[in-house]
């Protein structure tokens, strides 16, 4: 593929038994494939259960694969020794207040970060270092000696992003980094991120169930559905040039705040009760998609360029 | 950002304002001091007695409160004080010492239990149950039958008795622990399993085992004074709280104070146990921890 590429999965695939190898598992990531780019930032959306969390743990090896391969940088690293990757490679989380030890103060949370790969710190060094992360993310430096308690959502959420800035990683998972705030403190996040990135040259891979946050902060957007990417593509694509079903679908249901607009509109159902009639043998989407033809029920379709950049898994993409 | 400039100053430690909310309990606090007299007394026993708690007294000498025999003599004739001291050291002793060897024992089986999961977390607890089922007299009788009458093994057993609860009650809290995305975090930040469980396990559990150490510190001087009752305890002439109402509990018709003292001396000390027990659990439980 490209060459600044920094990433790639190929064939990643995990299932999740529920009661025993026995039953049918869940597909939580069922053979997918991507690559992103350095330096940019790549939205994964879908709806709850979809496998995005699964596959950002996945390309962080904090859950093996079953299947599949991940490279780094070129260097395979599906089955090597992750503790000189990590500090390359971060995470930030869905939940500040679970993602941040309450019975820690901050800079013993951030020293962690610090700390990663090894490199040794003095008391004194630490603070100073932990200081600067803080009033980078836009905390003030005497914040360090509290607990995470006394901050809010949004301000714990700053120093989840310090803790993974102080790594000093090139790569950062952004697990629904906005999703558990209020309003007013997404587009904050969403910016100190953005701002961030430029500084430090990031690549982002970007989680979200919420379409309109993903479609303003990524460059390239790869939709999942049922443990499956159903198409990728460059933002543009996705939003003017939309082959998936289901990205039509997903698309059409962004709510938009004006009432005359909105019901203007024409909005593809998202039949949510037949989710569960899941098609094992062909297309994931059968049961819900409007323009599902038989074939769809006996045959998988496969990711497939469309135009150049732009892949889309179904037999009937509609451009 | 700067809406908390004023409470920046000061850092509330979890710990600090545990003790604070502790100490405004009334009872727990007078529980704790009374307690901690009977515990100086006992400890300064040789000090504050004779050290005679063996000597029996002629039949026609036990005369009920004097100045030689402040609490009289008991069933024997021999210095009812003495032996309350010296048998209140030796039970605290062998209550507390097997209440911390059962604790830490117990946490460290439920702390590998809940961290690693999986099939040896099934194989322990399975363990763990097994030895819950047994009973503790019969544990006590068991072991002092296999390795030898004496205070060490005697110990030991009751120590085997606190190792179920202990395990239970630490495992479920290592397994909230290891759900919270924080310990993700520190695997994703290169973190072994042994720094792990250092930085974020054991800070976090150390509440819960707190409290637990103190509701459990009745049980175990309970259990240790129902074992001297029921002579399994120290071999006689050694006093012990529990057999010093056992030969006394003959004169409960004549003199009842002989038996009835030293139950007085058990009921407190298990009464105040209760009491700082539920002002720590209360002052360190998490869902009051909040800051």
């Amino acid at each position: 593929m490209a060459d600044n590429e920094l990433l790639r999965a190929q064939s990643l695939q995990k299932y999740f038994y529920a009661n025993g190898k026995k039953n049918e598992p869940v597909k939580a990531v069922d053979n997918v494939s991507l690559s992103i780019a350095k330096g940019e930032t790549f939205g994964l959306v879908g709806e709850s259960g979809s496998g995005k969390t699964t596959l950002g743990r996945l390309l962080l090896r904090l859950i093996e694969p079953q299947k599949g391969r991940i490279v780094y940088n070129g260097t395979d690293i599906t089955r090597a020794d992750m503790r000189p990757m990590r500090r390359k490679m971060q995470i930030i989380f869905q939940n500040p207040s679970a993602s941040l030890d309450p019975a820690m103060r901050v800079k013993d949370i951030i020293a962690e970060g610090l700390r990663c790969g090894g490199r040794r710190l003095g008391k004194k060094e630490t603070e100073e270092a932990a200081a600067e992360l803080l009033e980078s993310v836009g905390l003030v430096a005497d914040d360090m000696y509290r607990y995470p308690g006394e901050f809010s959502g949004g301000q714990q959420q700053r120093i989840g992003i310090a803790r993974a800035r102080a790594a000093d990683p090139e790569f950062i998972v952004c697990d629904e980094p906005v999703s558990a705030l209020d309003v007013s403190y997404q587009s904050q996040i969403v910016n100190l991120l953005v701002d961030l990135k430029k500084e430090r040259q990031l690549t982002y891979l970007f989680i979200s169930h919420d379409l309109s946050v993903v479609m303003h902060i990524s460059d390239r957007v790869g939709v999942m559905y049922m443990g499956r990417l159903v198409e990728v593509g460059n933002r543009e694509d996705i939003v003017l040039r939309t082959a998936h079903p289901y990205t039509a679908a997903l698309l059409s249901n962004i709510p938009i705040p004006d009432p005359k607009l909105s019901r203007a509109r024409v909005r593809v159902p998202l039949d949510v009760d037949s989710v569960y009639n899941e098609n094992t043998e062909g297309c994931r989407y059968f049961s819900r998609c409007p323009k599902a033809r038989p074939e769809c029920k006996q045959t998988v379709p496969e990711l497939k360029e469309i135009s150049p950049g732009h892949f889309c898994a179904c037999l009937f993409s509609q451009n | 950002m700067k809406t908390h400039a004023s409470e920046m100053k000061k850092h509330p430690n979890p710990w600090k304002t545990g003790l604070q909310k502790f100490i405004k309990n009334t009872p727990a606090v007078v529980a704790a001091v009374v307690f901690i007299l009977i515990t100086l007394s006992c400890v300064l026993a040789p000090v504050i007695t004779d050290g005679d708690y063996y000597t029996i007294t002629k039949e026609d000498e036990r005369l009920g409160f004097t100045s030689e025999h402040p609490l009289g003599t008991d069933a024997l004739g021999r210095d009812l004080l003495t032996r309350l001291l010296y048998g209140g050291r030796a039970t605290l002793k062998i209550a507390f010492v097997a209440l911390i060897c059962g604790a830490v024992a117990g946490s460290v089986i439920g702390l590998i239990s809940g961290y690693f999961g999986g099939k040896s977390d099934t194989l322990i607890m399975r363990l763990v149950e097994a030895l819950s089922s047994v009973p503790v007299i019969l544990l006590v009788v068991a072991v002092e039958c296999a390795l030898g009458w004496g205070e060490g093994n005697y110990m030991y057993a009751i120590a085997l008795s606190f190792i179920p609860t202990f395990a239970k009650v630490i495992r479920a809290a290592v397994i909230d622990i290891v759900g919270n995305e924080y310990i993700e975090a520190a695997r994703a930040l290169g973190c072994g399993h042994f720094s792990i469980i250092c930085k974020h396990i054991i800070r976090n559990i150390t509440a819960p085992f707190v409290v637990q150490v103190s509701t459990s510190a009745a049980e175990a001087l309970l259990t240790c004074t129902v074992m001297g009752y029921l002579g399994f305890g120290l071999d006689p002439p050694l006093p012990e709280l529990g057999n010093i109402v056992a030969v006394n509990y003959k004169l409960i018709r004549s003199r009842p104070e002989t038996a009835v003292i030293p139950c007085i001396l058990i009921v407190i000390c298990a009464v105040s146990l209760n009491l700082i027990g539920n002002g720590l659990r209360d002052a360190f439980s998490p869902e009051n921890r909040s800051a």
